[in-house]
């Protein structure tokens, strides 16, 4: 990682928007052909390969999450890392709730997925919130 | 903190794009910094003192300090 090619913070900011646009792409196309063949698939190895197979675009936008913050200026990247505290922190309580009233108290199942997806949109709305700061 | 980024960039006639780009920042930090919504950190305050050609004490002034000056 430190070996970086050393960009413009703006530079750094499109190369991470276009790799984010690419995977998100590449994820929905993998989580519909999946989807597809999961429903004909017999359990076994092959249907574990095709239900974790999408996460492969994800884990690459991860991983260019890292770099982006790795090449962002010290601002973008004081904002990103609080809001991403924020989203840990709120997601792991919700958790942590939630998994207690389910155990204990009969509420609904909720797929662990999903938190994947509200730590996205805490972090997303956390950086909305903190840019304002800024502004 | 107090700065003169904003009076040393009008100065020398940049924008503050042009100013992120000599600083290598986006111009979002530029613009907190003007507003003194955003305090730099040591290797930027630097960087921003060398290419204005000014002491750092020249360029940021920390509220403590005016505080004590009117003090005495």
């Amino acid at each position: 990682m430190s070996t970086l090619p050393r960009i413009s913070p703006e530079r750094a900011k499109r190369h991470y928007q276009t790799q984010l646009m690419a995977g998100m792409g590449i994820y929905v196309v993998a989580i519909l052909t999946c989807a597809h063949y999961l429903k004909s698939t017999s359990p076994g190895p092959l249907k574990v390969t095709l239900a974790v197979l999408p996460t492969l675009p994800v884990i690459w936008i991860m991983w260019s999450l890292v770099v982006y913050l790795k090449r962002a200026d010290e601002l973008e990247r004081r904002v990103h890392t609080e809001a991403l505290s924020i989203a840990a922190g709120a997601v792991a309580l919700f958790t942590l709730v939630y998994g207690f009233l389910e155990e204990f108290a009969a509420f609904p199942h909720v797929a662990a997925w999903w938190y994947f997806v509200a730590i996205d949109m805490v972090w997303g709305a956390s950086c909305c919130v903190l840019w304002r700061r800024y502004k | 903190m107090k700065n003169r980024i904003r009076v040393l960039r009008a100065e020398r006639r940049w924008t503050q794009a042009e100013l992120a780009e000599r600083l290598n920042v986006s111009r979002q930090t530029i613009n907190a910094l003007e507003a003194e919504k955003y305090d730099p950190s040591l290797p930027l305050a630097f960087s921003i003192a060398r290419l204005f050609g000014r002491p750092l004490e020249e360029i940021f002034l920390y509220a403590g300090d005016e505080n004590s000056a009117r003090e005495t």
